[in-house]
């Protein structure tokens, strides 16, 4: 098979957990993950022709994931706000507490735990999260989450210490509200 | 101490976590929206080429009978103009 000959199906057999499973850590929910691989693998069909080869086809995959990934939470985010009041609302807390948690990855001794740490995750910024949840979930390189990210090493770097700290900070404040109860 | 040991333990809950696998007919709803996909887009066109073909029909028609239309109006005016003299 020459290099612009791929086999959809062989595609989808190599990358669908892959895909599916960075959508569940991005979503946290089976159904939108499913939904989100749907996408993906349709937007891959009608752009494999098109693949310049400038990544590898994996890193082009994660790119596509990530990004209907993110669109998809602005999507939802935006509908969960004209939800909750009849108008547009800044209260992230309020958006969050709609979310679904459902993550069949996680243990289930851990699954408390996690869905207050995905909570706190969905807080960060968009290229923040990215790069915590593919070095801390994901567990890929620093080199690999740059050439993901279109981005230098020491960025990704920086990213993922600010990341780190931030969420240190939101669950300390969280283990504060938590005492006050 | 306390504070400390939870921030760690939530911040590790990811640890261990396992792949999930999709559903086995995710592959073929993936393949049954990509023919629909296919469908509707080429009925698409040979719609618009339709509706093209069909406006382009109208306006040459109506540009056909216009440019008659017109002639015959030139030839009442001038014959107007000759017998309704005023000076």
């Amino acid at each position: 098979m020459s290099e612009n000959n791929y086999d959809f199906n062989n595609i989808y057999a190599k990358y669908a957990v892959f895909v599916y499973n960075i959508a569940l850590n991005y979503l946290q929910n089976t159904e939108d993950a499913e939904e989100i691989t749907q996408d993906v693998f349709i937007q891959v069909n009608g752009s494999l022709m098109k693949f310049e080869h400038n990544s590898t086809i994996k890193t082009w995959i994660y790119r596509i994931t990530i990004n209907k990934c993110l669109d998809f939470i602005k999507f939802k985010n935006s509908q969960k706000r004209w939800f909750i009041y009849g108008k547009k609302s800044n209260d992230e807390k309020d958006v969050l507490k709609l979310s679904n948690f459902d993550h069949p990855g996680i243990a289930i001794e851990n699954q408390e735990s996690a869905a207050v740490l995905f909570e706190i995750i969905n807080q960060l910024t968009e290229n923040q999260k990215t790069a915590f949840l593919l070095s801390k979930v994901e567990e890929l390189s620093n080199a690999e989450i740059a050439a993901i990210m279109e981005l230098s090493i020491s960025s990704v770097e920086s990213l993922i210490f600010r990341a780190k700290n931030k969420l240190k900070e939101k669950l300390s404040n969280k283990f504060e509200n938590y005492r006050k109860k | 101490m306390e504070k400390e040991n939870w921030i760690e333990k939530v911040l590790n809950s990811t640890s261990g976590i396992t792949k999930v696998i999709p559903d086995d007919q995710l592959l073929f709803k993936i393949q049954k929206k990509i023919k629909t996909q296919t469908t509707i887009s080429n009925r698409w066109v040979f719609t618009a080429a339709a509706v093209l073909l069909i406006l382009f029909d109208i306006n040459f028609e109506v540009l056909f009978s216009k440019s008659k239309k017109s002639n015959g109006t030139e030839m009442v005016a001038s014959s107007i103009s000759i017998t309704n003299q005023f000076y």
